[in-house]
């Protein structure tokens, strides 16, 4: 444990509560549970893109030894469920699939052979029905992927939204330089790397317990219900440590097919997903096309932007039309743009379902804005820095989307990555690089919320802090986990608040049936609203304490005060908040002394029917500078060294906060250069292994130097702001932008791989290589 | 089926094993050694990794029948959360672990590195390192803890 | 995975005698097993019978003697990665040992399972070819010894008999001054499979390129040695026009496909880039001055 004075828990560097237990192996996750009776569930995928079941025949499947259940369509509640849009069964319901992949089937056995010779011998016959691989073209084709539409206009459109602020037309008419660019994203998978495991367990009451690695596990809890046919009471999501998941593990089908085969089978039920499973079946970033108009002054005042998105949600649509909104309303806000209009068209095509990943919407529509930034740059003769820090928004402002900043540290982020990295200097070739190599530098900068409303009635957090006769504290509160260090957050400002060492404080297992109600880990929301959901709570404890202890010694609670975990009075007598909570159980027949907190989302606009407006109650900046060395005849982008500053408000703990950028760095070059699905003409995801889907290894991650911009938010406890998704946001962007400054060519798609690379620099200047 | 037996974290264990059994798989589901993890089975990430007679290979792509009179080692082979290895010290000190479920391959795989070259460069532990993935930490921490085990990091902040 | 049988033979005679007594069984030798466990697994390949060969004392071993180099087939590439005796006499090919997979990989994988697997880009191919190294195959029937290029028959193909093994591969170390260089070409710095590999030798006379061998990997069904490009080094100083040609030359020759890694178009163009760099590195390593890449 971390040596700290008591009462300086917050700020000190600190290594995560589980460390010592993670480095030995001790560790419990998801995909090591073993539970008596355990049964091997696998799942029969959809071998085409578009299809119908014909016809499904599992009486073979049923007749392998060892076999306890195989379900199909048929054994599937008719419920349709979604995100935002009800468009998926569990199990083809209608009889129809719509991906490669798509889950068609699934058994039970008792061994891993049954279950996989029980799955090979379910007879489909499909009928092909034609494959929409491009959403430009479903979006005009007759072929309807789904029966239901948003918009009688277009079969295929999963979802729309427009968002017009300010007058863009009179906007445009004011500018003295307009420019249009469109830039494409690609496909990012998670690349977590324990495979979705998911285990469920009928208790022979009626209830089911789920084992799920998702981040909302309270929403899930009454969707697993409500596509089950059971009541909300009768599903229990429980949790183990969770081997990495930046939104990847958010929504997953198994979850629902384990319940579906343990209720059958009526014992436990184990589904465990391949890295083929993993890279080519499940949820990951969504691509955009994004065209972008952007006027401004002379001078380089921006005006008005405009962007008109088509988003490829795949086949289901779980959270895409949110991310598409994210998209739409985050990126334009650190800029003091006047007249915005966006527009988006979310479209579905027969690929593998997008789904939630680190960022959200942001990263694509912050890669295409921040590439424009620096195209604008160049067409203005400016610096793109000096263009950034001209139209940068600083706290107290309100944005054109209505956000509210209360803190903001992009300015100096901006300042702190550019003396950093040496702006402009890398740019000239320098002595010792390889003959034919090409340096640059390149910017980009990020602004992202730190929570955001999703139920329509109230956002919030809450979280409770109990003191025991024993001496711990434990805390508990409705948000998982994922391995990012929430939890040590969480400990550390309840040890800061009470003055207790960090070795008496524990946070309680997530359990649906024992913890606080809470809405999950996503939008970088639990060090900012859980964080002081849980400050409050430890100030309610102490509070409560210090009357328990006034009321114990019969003296006035004013005349009271705390100190380093216990309560002082000025004769010197003192009591321990151990002592005190064993007053409190001696008096109240075993009760714990109880500190409650609740977050309600100080500044946020709450009413109305439309998320939009202040949504969140801190946001987070960032600027990130990339420099890259290009071999213009290989078309290879090496990227060598990211200096990552961000605005977190404070940092809880500066050890992890830093480790969160480092780590979101890595993926974010990863998005700029390395990673994207690849799909075949008939819709199946080429590189489904860690060889053909490339992760950054040790060898290639730059060397990333992380800066801490402590603007100290008024809302967030001790001043902190949300960290974990601006941390990749920005620096797939600024790679795009050094390879622009290094080479003179500008690429608007992603990744930067080194054959598009080349291609682009060919165009340029013709021939073979060099 | 086939009983071998061979030595694992130092104390000798006979089991019964298929031939098609991979030695990952003889850990965890016939051994119960749940600190080896999987994360491809295709010996491309590094998760499963355990040092055989030494040597870091990914436990995935070993036959247990392979392994018969061999040595293995596991993480939980070389130390407890009460006492340590160095390395193992050195990632918990330096915030080299996020959700942890390459640390146990990952710390191994530095283990071999350092008992075969005790002062690696930082190039050198990039290269060692490459076969272990890590998608949390982006790597800095972890390089930075096997360079504190080595005892060649640059002073500093949090070194 | 598939249900297989693995045979633990000790010695050669008996590991000839399992492979080739399999019945109508499919009988597959076993080598380090980082490719074979990992078809069998993908549902790529389906043996019923495996023959370990890694247990076999005479299959493993690095010699050198005089010019005459020998490699066990069952070398495992992490050896030859950290053989001293091959760093000090053909640093080639640790060099290239070490861009091979990973770590672990490299602790399992061996030189005679990477060629006998017959990837076209194999990191072990191009640099044997330009050391134009022999193999020895052996089965029941006998012994038989072979340049290393006519192993390899098409990707995953090879012209070994069902039964026979690779036993060891020999080359020659070229006589007077020499350099070598492999290239290869990925999208990551480590852990990656070859886009393009090319390994050059030059055997230098003076500012004269007495004789210059090439081989690529990845750009054909088979990793290929390049004739015209050679024929045309033959006798020539290393003057970027040179080079240019040669590197032209060998862009002809190859046949890369389009794949998911890669267009044909793009392999062809790198073939050009690497071929001169290769070159012009093996000049540099041979001690020849200039041959700056054109």
């Amino acid at each position: 444990m971390p040596a700290f004075e008591v009462g300086t828990a917050v700020g000190s560097r600190t290594p995560l509560l589980e460390a010592r237990e993670k480095v030995c192996g001790r560790t419990i996750y998801i995909s090591d549970l073993k539970l008596p009776g355990m049964l091997v569930g696998k799942v029969l995928r959809s071998p085409l893109a578009h299809g119908r079941i014909v016809s499904i025949d599992a009486s073979r499947a049923w007749r392998v030894p060892g076999v306890k259940a195989v379900v199909t369509g048929s054994d599937c509640p008719p419920v349709r469920w979604g995100g935002m849009v009800p468009d998926q069964y569990i199990l083809p319901v209608d009889g129809r699939v719509r991906f490669v992949g798509d889950e068609v089937a699934a058994v039970a056995a008792t061994s891993e052979d049954s279950a996989r010779e029980a799955l090979a011998l379910i007879d489909v016959e499909y009928e092909e029905l034609p494959v929409l691989l491009d959403p430009q073209e479903a979006l005009s084709s007759p072929v309807e992927i789904h029966a239901r539409t948003e918009d009688g206009a277009s079969p295929n459109l999963a979802f729309r939204h427009r968002v017009v602020l300010g007058d863009p037309e009179a906007g445009f008419r004011e500018s003295e330089m307009v420019i249009e660019r469109t830039y494409r994203t690609s496909y990012q998978n998670a690349g977590y790397l324990e495979p979705v495991a998911c285990v469920a367990e009928p208790d022979g009451r009626g209830r089911l317990t789920v084992w799920c690695p998702t981040h909302d596990p309270f929403a899930k809890k009454a969707t697993i219900a409500r596509a089950l046919g059971l009541e909300p009471h009768q599903v229990r999501v429980r949790q183990a440590a969770i081997g990495g998941s930046f939104g990847g593990k958010i929504h997953h089908k198994s979850y629902f097919l384990a319940g579906l085969l343990a209720l059958r089978a009526g014992q436990p039920v184990r589904l465990l997903d391949s890295r083929e499973e993993a890279l080519g079946v499940t949820y990951p970033r969504m691509a955009m096309e994004i065209r972008l108009r952007v006027g401004c002054k002379r001078d380089g005042t921006l005006l008005v932007k405009e962007a008109f998105i088509v988003a490829d949600n795949g086949a289901y649509s779980n959270s895409a039309p949110a991310i598409l909104l994210v998209a739409l309303d985050t990126a334009d806000n650190m800029y003091r743009f006047r007249h915005v209009r966006n527009e988006g068209l979310l479209v579905y095509t027969n690929k593998v379902p997008s789904g939630p990943v680190r960022g959200y919407g942001n990263p694509q529509h912050t890669f295409a804005l921040e590439s424009l930034i620096d195209e604008l740059a160049g067409e203005l003769g400016m610096d793109p820095v000096e263009l950034r820090l001209r139209n940068a928004v600083e706290s107290g402002e309100v944005t054109v989307h209505g956000w509210r900043i209360t803190s903001c540290g992009l300015r100096e982020c901006i300042q702190e990555t550019v003396q950093r990295a040496g702006w402009p200097g890398g740019r000239a070739t320098e002595e010792g690089a390889p003959p034919a190599a090409r340096r640059g530098l390149g910017i980009a900068c990020c602004v992202h919320k730190s929570g955001a409303r999703k139920d329509p009635r109230y956002e919030g957090s809450a979280a409770e802090v109990r003191a025991t006769a024993d001496g711990l504290v434990t805390v508990y509160c409705g948000e998982p986990e994922l391995g990012e260090g929430a939890r040590t957050v969480w400990a550390l400002i309840t040890a800061q608040e009470l003055g207790v060492s960090l070795e008496r404080i524990q946070v309680a297992p997530f359990d649906t049936d024992n913890v606080p109600y809470g809405f999950g880990t996503w939008a970088s929301r639990v060090t900012t609203m859980v964080g002081k959901a849980v400050q409050l709570a430890a100030q309610d404890l102490k509070r409560r304490a210090l009357a328990l202890a006034a009321d114990t010694w019969g003296v006035p609670a004013a005349s009271l005060y705390w100190e380093a975990g216990e309560v002082w009075y000025g004769d010197g007598r003192r009591l321990t908040l151990a002592q005190l909570a064993e007053v409190e159980q001696v008096r109240r027949g075993g009760q714990a002394l109880l500190g409650r907190g609740e977050c309600l989302g100080e500044g946020m606009d709450l009413q109305g029917a439309q998320p939009f407006g202040n949504l969140s109650m801190a946001y987070s900046f960032s600027a990130h500078v990339a420099e890259v060395e290009v071999d213009p005849a290989t078309g290879l982008v090496t990227v060598q060294r990211v200096v990552a500053a961000h605005d977190l408000g404070r940092a809880i703990n500066p050890l992890m906060a830093e480790g969160q950028i480092e780590g979101g760095v890595v993926q974010g070059v990863g998005y700029g250069v390395f990673e994207g699905l690849s799909f075949d003409e008939r819709g199946r995801v080429q590189n489904t292994t860690f060889l053909d889907y490339k992760l950054a290894t040790a060898a290639d991650a730059p060397a990333v130097e992380p800066v801490l911009v402590e603007s100290g938010d008024p809302f967030g406890p001790f001043g902190a702001k949300g960290l974990a998704e601006p941390a990749l946001v920005p620096t797939a962007a600024a790679v795009a932008n050094a390879v622009a400054a290094a080479t003179g060519v500008r690429i608007r798609e992603l990744p930067l791989t080194p054959e598009r690379v080349w291609r682009a620099l060919r165009s340029r200047e013709g021939g073979c290589g060099r | 089926m086939k009983e071998i037996s061979f030595w694992i974290d130092g104390e000798s264990v006979a089991v019964s094993v298929e031939p098609d059994e991979t030695l990952l798989y003889v850990l965890r589901e016939r051994l119960g050694r749940l600190a080896v993890k999987e994360g491809c089975g295709q010996g491309e990430c590094g998760a499963c990794t355990v040092l055989l007679d030494g040597e870091p290979v990914p436990s995935c792509l070993v036959l247990a029948v392979r392994v018969a009179g061999r040595r293995v080692l596991t993480v939980e082979g070389l130390g407890s959360p009460e006492a340590l290895d160095p390395v193992q010290e050195a990632f918990v000190r330096e915030g080299a672990i996020q959700c942890g479920f390459c640390t146990p391959g990952m710390v191994l795989t530095a283990h071999a590195l350092l008992r075969e070259n005790p002062r690696p460069t930082e190039s050198e532990i990039r290269q060692a390192l490459a076969g272990n993935l890590c998608r949390c930490t982006g790597y800095a921490k972890i390089i930075a803890a096997v360079k504190a085990a080595a005892g060649t990091a640059e002073g500093g902040e949090g070194a | 995975m598939k249900r297989f049988q693995v045979l633990v033979p000790t010695s050669l005679e008996e590991a000839l005698a399992m492979l080739a007594g399999g019945g109508g069984e499919e009988t597959l030798p076993l080598a380090g097993g980082t490719d074979i466990l990992v078809r069998v697994k993908q549902g790529k390949r389906a043996p019923t019978r495996l023959v370990s060969l890694t247990g076999i004392p005479e299959l493993v071993g690095i010699a050198v003697q005089s010019d005459e180099v020998r490699l066990g087939a069952l070398t495992r590439i992490r050896d030859i990665e950290r053989s001293v005796l091959l760093h000090g006499s053909v640093p080639l090919l640790p060099y290239a040992a070490s861009l091979l997979g990973s770590w672990q990989v490299r602790d399992l994988a061996t030189v005679g399972g990477n060629l006998a697997n017959a990837a076209p880009s194999a990191d072990m191919a191009p640099p044997l070819l330009v050391l134009e190294a022999r193999v020895k195959a052996q089965g029941v029937t006998g012994v038989r010894g072979f340049p290393l290029e006519a192993l390899f028959r098409g990707p995953g193909r090879t012209c070994l008999e069902p039964g026979e093994i690779l036993t060891d591969i020999s080359f020659r170390i070229p006589a007077g001054d020499w350099g070598a260089a492999y290239i290869k070409f990925s999208p990551r710095r480590a852990m990656d499979i070859a886009v393009v590999g090319v390994a050059a030798l030059v055997r230098r006379e003076g500012d004269i390129i007495r004789e210059g061998r090439l081989a690529l990997g990845a750009v054909a069904p088979t990793p290929i040695r390049v004739e015209e490009a050679e024929a045309l080094m033959a006798g020539q100083a290393p003057r970027p026009e040179v080079l240019r040609e040669a590197a032209r030359l060998a862009a002809v020759a190859c046949h890369p496909i389009d794949d998911v890694r890669a267009s044909a178009e793009y392999r062809r163009c790198l073939v050009e880039v690497l071929t001169m760099r290769a070159l012009s590195e093996a000049w540099r390593n041979s001690g020849g001055e200039g041959g700056e890449p054109a």
